[in-house]
Formats: C-alpha cells, sequence, structure tokens
C-alpha cells in the first residue's frame, strides 16, 4: 500500500482508533493522543508495515495496542526514577481516567468508570465486542490471543462489568 | 437465558453511548497526523544498542586515561629506608650454617648401576611370566 493509500485509511479508521487509543492509555487522553500521533507517524514512515496478512483494522489495532504498551513502561519508567531521586511526589494510579470530565453523558461515564475497575485484558476484549462490535474471533486476533484465552476474558470481563453497573445503580 | 441476553443488549447500548461520546471528542484525523509526522523520528532499537556500545567504549577509554601509568605505587624515603634495614638483618644463629672447609653439603652422592654388582636383574623378561629371558641376563645393557 502507498502512503495516499494509507493515509486514506488511517483516516477511515481513525475513530476507531482514538477509541481503542483511549483503552489502551485507561482513557488518559493526552497520552492516548501522544500514541495515536506515533502510530500515524511509524505507519507512514515504513516502521509499521502492513502486509496485508490480517485486516487494516485488526494490524492497525495490534501496532496502537504495542505503542500504548511501549508508552506506559517508559512513563512508569521515568515516574519511578524521578520518585527515586526526589524530583516528583509519589503520584496516584488513575482509576478513571482524566477525560472523566469531558463525558457529559451519565451512562457513557459510568460504565468508563466501570471499565476501568477491570483488568487489561478484560478492558480490552469487552472494547473490542461491546464498542468496535467486533467477534471474540476478531478480538482474540485483535490481541494475539488464542480463541478459548480471549473467550475466558470476554466471560469473565462481562460478569463483572455487570456486577460493577448494578453495584453503581444500586448504591445511587 | 432471555435475561442474559437482555444484559448483553444493555451492556451493549451502554458502551455505545461511552462510543458516541468518545467520538465526539475525538482530536482531528489532520492535526494528529501532522503533529505526528512532525515528532522526531524515534531512534531504533539498533542504534540504541550501538548508542550502548560506543557509550561503554568511552568509559572504558576514559578509565584507561585516568588510570596510574603502571610504575607502581610511589613510596616515600622514609619506608625504603626501613624496608632496607629490615631486609640486611640476620639471624645470630646464621653462624651454625658456616661450615668452613667441609663439602659435605655441595657434594650430592649419586647412585649408579655399578654398585649394584652381584644382583640379577631382569629387565626384558614378560610381564607376569614369572620366566627370565633366555640370554638376558649376560647382554643386559648397563649391567658389568
Amino acid at each position: 500500500m502507498d502512503r495516499a493509500g494509507l493515509e486514506r485509511a488511517l483516516r477511515e479508521h481513525h475513530e476507531a482508533a482514538w477509541g481503542w487509543a483511549l483503552a489502551c492509555c485507561r482513557r488518559d487522553r493526552q497520552l492516548a493522543e501522544e500514541v495515536l500521533q506515533m502510530t500515524y507517524a511509524s505507519v507512514l514512515d515504513g516502521s509499521a508495515r502492513f502486509d496485508g496478512r490480517s485486516a487494516f483494522r485488526t494490524w492497525l489495532f495490534g501496532v496502537i495496542r504495542r505503542v500504548a504498551a511501549g508508552e506506559r513502561r517508559r512513563l512508569a519508567r521515568w515516574r519511578r526514577l524521578g520518585e527515586r531521586i526526589g524530583m516528583l511526589a509519589p503520584r496516584e494510579p488513575v482509576t478513571d481516567g482524566p477525560d472523566r470530565a469531558l463525558l457529559r453523558d451519565e451512562t457513557a461515564r459510568r460504565v468508563a468508570d466501570a471499565l476501568a475497575r477491570l483488568s487489561d485484558r478484560q478492558r480490552e476484549v469487552l472494547h473490542l465486542v461491546f464498542y468496535e462490535e467486533m467477534t471474540i474471533e476478531q478480538a482474540a486476533e485483535t490481541l494475539g490471543l488464542r480463541l478459548g484465552t480471549a473467550r475466558t476474558h470476554y466471560e469473565r470481563g462481562k460478569a463483572r462489568l455487570r456486577a460493577l453497573l448494578h453495584e453503581e445503580e444500586s448504591g445511587r | 437465558m432471555t435475561g442474559r441476553h437482555d444484559d448483553d443488549r444493555r451492556l451493549r447500548a451502554a458502551m455505545r453511548r461511552l462510543r458516541d461520546a468518545d467520538r465526539g471528542t475525538a482530536p482531528g484525523f489532520d492535526e494528529m497526523l501532522a503533529r505526528g509526522t512532525a515528532r522526531p523520528a524515534p531512534v531504533r532499537a539498533a542504534w540504541r544498542w550501538a548508542f550502548a556500545a560506543a557509550g561503554v567504549l568511552a568509559a572504558c577509554t576514559l578509565l584507561l586515561l585516568v588510570m596510574p601509568d603502571g610504575t607502581g605505587p610511589t613510596v616515600d624515603e622514609a619506608t625504603l629506608a626501613r624496608a632496607r634495614e629490615l631486609s640486611a638483618w640476620s639471624s645470630p644463629s646464621d653462624e651454625l650454617w658456616d661450615y668452613g672447609p667441609l663439602e659435605v653439603a655441595q657434594d650430592v652422592p649419586t647412585l649408579e648401576l655399578t654398585t649394584l654388582s652381584g644382583l640379577a636383574v631382569d629387565v626384558s623378561s614378560p610381564a607376569g611370566s614369572g620366566e627370565p629371558a633366555p640370554d638376558s641376563l649376560p647382554s643386559a645393557p648397563g649391567l658389568v
């Protein structure tokens, strides 16, 4: 695929890529923006190459996920170093994401809060299946998981998400 | 079963609301692309290794430059004088080792085969046979 074709494909999947980047960055908007920029740059400069073995969206989501994981590791390393030399105060872990204030829809906010309390794997599988409307097979391929493993994360994550939403509803 | 499907539907609907909310606040594609391509290219892993190797090399070179040149540690005069004094000392009983004209300690006796005359030494019979070779004794080398 040439550069113009890649740009067209990226533009077509931009909104989905943004949602996935948010999910991979635990809804940290600033980090998600950086991850998306780095992903686009690496796709266009050829550091990440699409070989057509999977659907473009599946491949793009894989790249975003790897870039996000790398950035999160890098930030965690710098934070640890900063704390060790006393430059930074220990930071509270982000549980509900800095973008919470931007979600005006109450239901959307509640789902985002509940998702933040799931494990990374469960959140990723549920995001792909419910948010991106992928099949569990496609979600497994995107995450590089066996189908059985993806199905387990899906079932457990769904049960936990349901319980969290119910708990939150009954607590109001 | 129906309850479970209803739950799934509700989850799906809730996630769709989140998706719509996210898409409403998504940054523009052109802006992301422009900022992404304007970023400095990330340093690739191979270059990282090269930088690390160059760093190690520089550190070793620096270490060699600042290390002493190998002439050994410098010793002050007082320590040297004390060392000379100590090494010149000898025990008073060392005189006992002086044998004078005796040459006993200079001549070590050696044992030669000529001193074994009269002894029969079997040097050629096969091992374990117990029988001496028929003509081994007269022609055994070294026996006089």
